[in-house]
């Protein structure tokens, strides 16, 4: 009976997991993805994408999430003078949309991926350090001190005692 | 005495027409904040709120991570700069107003002058200047306490050892020449 409970518990679990899954549900922060406008262009989604990634890879993720996510803006898109083929042959799941044959949409696509690319690395360092704030734990700015691994753990997102204590007294929401 | 009422009647009209919620019963105001939206276009006001949004979802605490959706960006406005300066003016407004303390919980009040926004014991947090605070340490011992607040003044900062008053900050250090309080570099000097 307690295991019947049991895998009927787990399977709720891993479904409610799995059902907010973005590609990168392997990796820390793998959820902030599910938040790349849907209704974008494929070359809009691919460099919001990148864009987030490249964020999070920053400081202010911190070396733990560095270790993760790392700077990924394509230089072939971002070229003043690109190579279709390179990018239609390197991107051909994620800009398989593109019709290929018209340069317009080309360009379109292309012009989205470099615009929205900092939009996506903004959103997603923001989102990132407000995360860690509301577990007390700040990355330090590089050469101010050296990386403490005992303030830094990924478990620390469940302490009850970050920015997002919602107790009646404790101070702030 | 109906002349009296009516005076004091019309006060109290003229009074409560200056009454902020009324005087601002016409501005539109981003859902859950005190946050202004300004006014503009429709298509900036629309970049404007979906800036504001994506940044107090992303800055926000867990409290308005559930108010907001998180990220938004219309990606059909893309190409309108009209609504791009609008979100951008969002994103920055609304970043300097999600990490200060301006719209918080309403129990803020007991925690009256932490701007960090960090949740803390109160019987630390609350103890004001006295208990723990500069008032309680010496007034004497340089440095410390409300003596402390003045160093900038007498010491021009901290690290420094000259005041403000007595050294001079373009070419504090001393007479071989030494810029903006450069130190002397023996090296440099050939010695």
């Amino acid at each position: 009976m307690v295991n019947k409970i049991f895998k009927i518990v787990t399977f709720l679990i891993f479904s409610l997991v799995l059902s907010s899954c973005s590609n990168y549900w392997y990796k820390p922060m793998g959820w902030v993805f599910n938040h790349v406008p849907k209704e974008g262009s494929p070359g809009f989604k691919l460099g919001w994408i990148h864009g987030c990634e490249s964020g999070l890879g920053t400081q202010f993720g911190g070396a733990i999430y560095q270790s993760f996510y790392s700077w990924k803006r394509d230089p072939d898109i971002a070229s003043a003078n690109p190579d279709y083929n390179l990018i239609r042959k390197r991107y051909k799941k994620e800009l398989k949309e593109v019709n290929w044959r018209d340069i317009k949409d080309i360009k379109r696509n292309l012009s989205d991926y470099n615009t929205i690319f900092w939009g996506g690395h903004y959103f997603c360092r923001q989102v990132i350090i407000g995360t860690l704030h509301t577990a007390d734990m700040a990355p330090p700015v590089a050469d101010e001190e050296r990386f403490n691994p005992m303030a830094h753990s990924l478990g620390n997102i469940f302490k009850m005692t970050g920015r997002g204590d919602t107790r009646i007294g404790t101070g702030l929401w | 005495m109906m002349k009296i009422k009516f005076l004091i009647f019309t006060l109290l009209i003229l009074n409560l027409n200056s009454c902020k919620w009324i005087s601002d019963a016409g501005t539109p105001f981003y859902s859950m904040t005190g946050i202004k939206v300004p006014p503009g276009t429709p298509t900036f006001q629309k970049g404007f709120r979906d800036g504001c949004e994506t940044v107090t979802y992303a800055r926000g605490n867990p409290l308005y991570r559930t108010l907001y959706k998180g990220y938004r960006f219309d990606p059909k406005m893309i190409g309108n700069s009209e609504y791009r300066f609008g979100h951008s003016r969002g994103v920055s407004f609304c970043f300097m107003q999600v990490i200060t303390n301006v719209h918080s919980s309403a129990d803020n009040f007991l925690n009256y002058y932490d701007p960090t926004m960090a949740a803390q014991d109160y019987n630390t947090v609350g103890d004001g200047l006295f208990d723990g605070g500069v008032f309680s340490q010496s007034i004497t011992t340089p440095g410390n306490g409300i003596n402390g607040i003045f160093d900038v003044l007498q010491k021009g900062g901290g690290g420094t050892t000259d005041s403000a008053f007595t050294g001079n900050p373009l070419w504090a250090g001393g007479s071989v020449g030494q810029f903006f309080g450069q130190s002397y570099s023996g090296t440099y000097y050939g010695q």
